[in-house]
């Protein structure tokens, strides 16, 4: 069974959702910041 | 971190994977117009459990069935059900795993049913070939990134879209271990290969775009171009002699 592609970035967690699941803000290569759900590893 | 496996422990993961390269002959004899994928899964589940094993994926994450099969532009992950049978002219993704003792073993392979057109035909063979040419880069002082690279430009040097959602994995105690395993990316890249790892290659190749999106039951992925897609699978380990294919009856690269 194929496994879900992953990849791994650091960024900082601003609030804990339902499931394991946190909003994280990174900041990009350009200076702007990425909101994205992330699950803990 | 990706875990070495003893001799004790590879002499498990080859008995599973004996297993599943005798399930693959049973497939090749079973894929006919007509039969049902609920049909096949339940000759395979039955068969596994009759040699003393245990089916992988029934109840992983929540997957209801003992085989994955994927019909045409489905690619990876299809549940069986007694309402979809085989036609001729359709390819069928076969993907299953089982557990010996604890430890695991993971193939796939897609079959025609019946005559298909040759650039179908050539899809399935250069999947399959893709395959034997990562095996051939599984050996202890090379990259990973050999392998994906063995892959992606064998399968898109023949015009064909490298799925890049779905990945193959490390496999040992768990169905799904480091390293990931992409099926594109640069030679000479990536971790060392080592003796005593255990790989589960799977090539996920589709006859147009690489984008997939996966249905509402959550688990089927397709192509989002509808072109249709071909996978193959082999758990290899690496040893000092090279790689051992722990899925085939002829296990030598």
């Amino acid at each position: 069974m194929a496994k879900e592609d992953a990849i791994e970035v650091e960024g900082t967690v601003v609030e804990p959702l339902p499931n394991a699941m946190f909003r994280v803000e990174r900041r990009t290569v350009t200076g702007c910041w990425l909101t994205c759900r992330a699950r803990c590893a | 971190m990706i875990l070495l496996k003893s001799a004790r422990e590879l002499g498990h993961m080859r008995a599973a994977g004996r297993i599943l390269a005798e399930v693959k002959d049973r497939l090749r004899a079973m894929v006919k117009p007509g039969i049902s994928t609920k049909e096949i899964d339940a000759d395979v589940e039955a068969f596994i459990v009759s040699r003393g094993a245990a089916s992988a994926f029934k109840g992983y994450r929540g997957f209801p069935a003992t085989v994955c099969i994927s019909i045409n532009e489905e690619v990876v992950h299809g549940i069986p059900s007694p309402k979809r049978k085989l036609r001729e002219g359709d390819i069928v993704g076969l993907d299953l795993g089982c557990i010996v003792e604890g430890y695991y073993a993971d193939c796939a392979i897609t079959l025609p049913v019946g005559p298909v057109p040759p650039r179908v035909q050539e899809l399935l063979d250069v999947t399959r070939e893709s395959l034997d040419k990562a095996i051939v880069q599984c050996r202890a002082g090379n990259r990973l990134g050999d392998v994906s690279h063995a892959v992606q430009t064998h399968c898109e040097s023949h015009g064909f879209g490298v799925v890049r959602a779905f990945v193959g994995h490390g496999i040992g105690r768990n169905l799904h271990e480091e390293p990931q395993i992409p099926n594109f990316g640069d030679a000479g890249r990536g971790p060392v290969i080592k003796a005593g790892m255990v790989l589960a290659i799977e090539p996920m190749i589709t006859m147009g775009s690489w984008e997939v999106r996966v249905l509402e039951d959550r688990w089927t992925a397709v192509t989002a171009d509808g072109s249709w897609a071909a996978h193959f699978e082999d758990t290899i380990a690496i040893t000092e002699a090279g790689p051992e294919v722990l899925t085939r009856l002829d296990r030598a690269a």
